[in-house]
């Protein structure tokens, strides 16, 4: 099913007008921009707010629209993809150590990461490429530990970008 | 024929000494298909409408301070990714990646922000800025790789990571009994790694390695530990290449310190997957 999509549903009227290239491209942006709070300890799902792009328009990996915590892969948009995630606090006032942030597929921890920052103040980029099937979903968890000298809460910032590389 | 371009700093730069967020020059084209490269600028430039992958390594050299914010920044608006980089010690590189639906002319810089004065090192491999378009085909060539059981590996060692196992293989790149990656058709590829050691550790690096030509493709340098954390180290590598048929490329992992460190299987990772053909 997935085959007979790809290989023909996404072909034929869906060439760049501008370049006339006709390639196909997938993929989405979204983005939490206004920083809020995750206290100690604490493992928080980033609930997005902004979505930057979906490609193609109207393809529905935002279930919710905006205020949404997942990603959900559309139907006919099975494939490889390439994930960039970035979470923390890049301009944050707080002390102390140890962020965590995970990029989470189907709720399961596919490629936590984790970044020590003397000062308290940081993003971690994360990369991973992976197969996924329409369906699945993805999504941001971060975390902040009670581990070393952190004792302030934390603000959070965070992008999640995907981009659909080959389908199946 | 492909969009992409890939620049780098010949010339060391210092920055941030205003504390806020400064362009990172670029001087030296490596490589530029349907000019994408716009080193006068100090930027790239996106020339037709469509997806891309948009990746930037920086070396910070000795010095004061050596915490840094990097950035990358679409038509100085719009924030793709960003990556903090807290060296061990007062060298260290690290690199950030992310995806943008851009409009032809659509442009993208790399800025860095540190407290004070960071001195920028230089070099084809040390501070780097590449874009690739990034459609999708059903014919990619696409590899996963992954452990199937831990991996030890002990201090001042450079090794390579044994991936031993695929999560998929598309194209019959990867060789299990080596954990090298063939690449069977020549252009631009996207490189990601993911790496979990089970314990902290300072002055850990990863990085992907063109055995072909013998150098790094990508390195993350000199990471610091976690702060004591039963989370451990986690990180990624990753990079945009341009790669030739039968070009060799793989993970590698070392770090300077005390007794043997675990990588750990299930949360350790590397993919390697074509983004346009030539």
């Amino acid at each position: 099913m997935g085959l007979l999509l790809l290989g023909l549903g996404h072909h034929g009227g869906k060439s760049l007008s501008g370049g006339g290239s006709g390639l196909d491209f997938a993929g989405f942006m979204v983005q939490r921009d206004s920083s809020y709070t995750v206290n100690v300890d604490n493992t928080t799902s980033v609930s997005f707010e902004n979505i930057i792009y979906e490609q193609p328009a109207g393809s529905s990996f935002f279930s919710s629209g905006v205020d949404d915590t997942i990603v959900t892969i559309p139907t006919g948009y099975g494939g490889v993809w390439a994930i960039s995630f970035t979470g923390g606090d890049p301009g944050g006032q707080d002390g102390g150590a140890g962020w965590y942030v995970y990029l989470m597929i189907n709720g399961i921890a596919y490629a936590p990461a984790t970044v020590y920052l003397s000062n308290g103040r940081g993003w971690f980029n994360g990369a991973a490429t992976l197969e996924l099937s329409a369906g699945d979903t993805v999504a941001v968890w971060v975390r902040q530990s009670a581990a070393g000298a952190l004792v302030y809460n934390k603000k959070v910032k965070a992008t999640l970008s995907g981009a659909l590389l080959r389908g199946v | 024929m492909s969009v992409g371009g890939r620049i780098y700093a010949a010339s060391t730069q210092n920055v941030g000494t205003t504390g806020s967020w400064q362009t990172i020059a670029f001087d030296t084209d490596d490589w530029d298909y349907s000019s994408v490269a716009d080193n006068a600028n100090n930027r790239l430039s996106l020339p037709q409408d469509g997806l891309y992958a948009i990746a930037a390594q920086m070396q910070n050299l000795a010095g004061v301070n050596y915490t840094y914010h990097m950035r990358l920044l679409v038509n100085s608006t719009v924030e793709i990714a960003g990556g903090t980089m807290n060296p061990n010690s007062g060298t260290g590189k690290n690199a950030v990646l992310g995806f943008y639906y851009a409009s032809a002319g659509d442009t993208v810089e790399l800025e860095v922000l540190a407290a004070s004065t960071l001195a920028i090192g230089s070099g084809e491999f040390e501070t780097w800025f590449a874009a690739s378009l990034a459609d999708y085909d059903l014919t990619k060539d696409a590899v996963s790789c992954k452990h199937s059981s831990n991996q030890s590996f002990s201090t001042g060692a450079d090794l390579a990571v044994n991936f031993d196992s695929e999560h998929y293989d598309y194209g019959n790149m990867f060789s299990t009994g080596s954990s090298v990656v063939t690449i069977g058709t020549a252009g631009l590829y996207l490189i990601t790694g993911h790496l979990y050691i089970q314990i902290p550790i300072s002055n850990m690096s990863m990085g992907i390695r063109d055995y072909t030509n013998n150098k790094w493709l990508a390195l993350k340098y000199k990471i610091a530990a976690t702060g004591g954390s039963a989370f451990g180290n986690t990180h990624s590598v990753l990079t945009i290449a341009d790669l030739s048929a039968g070009q060799e490329v793989g993970f590698r992992a070392y770090y300077i310190g005390g007794g043997g460190k675990i990588i750990t299987a299930g949360w350790s990772h590397g993919a390697v997957t074509l983004l346009q053909e030539h």
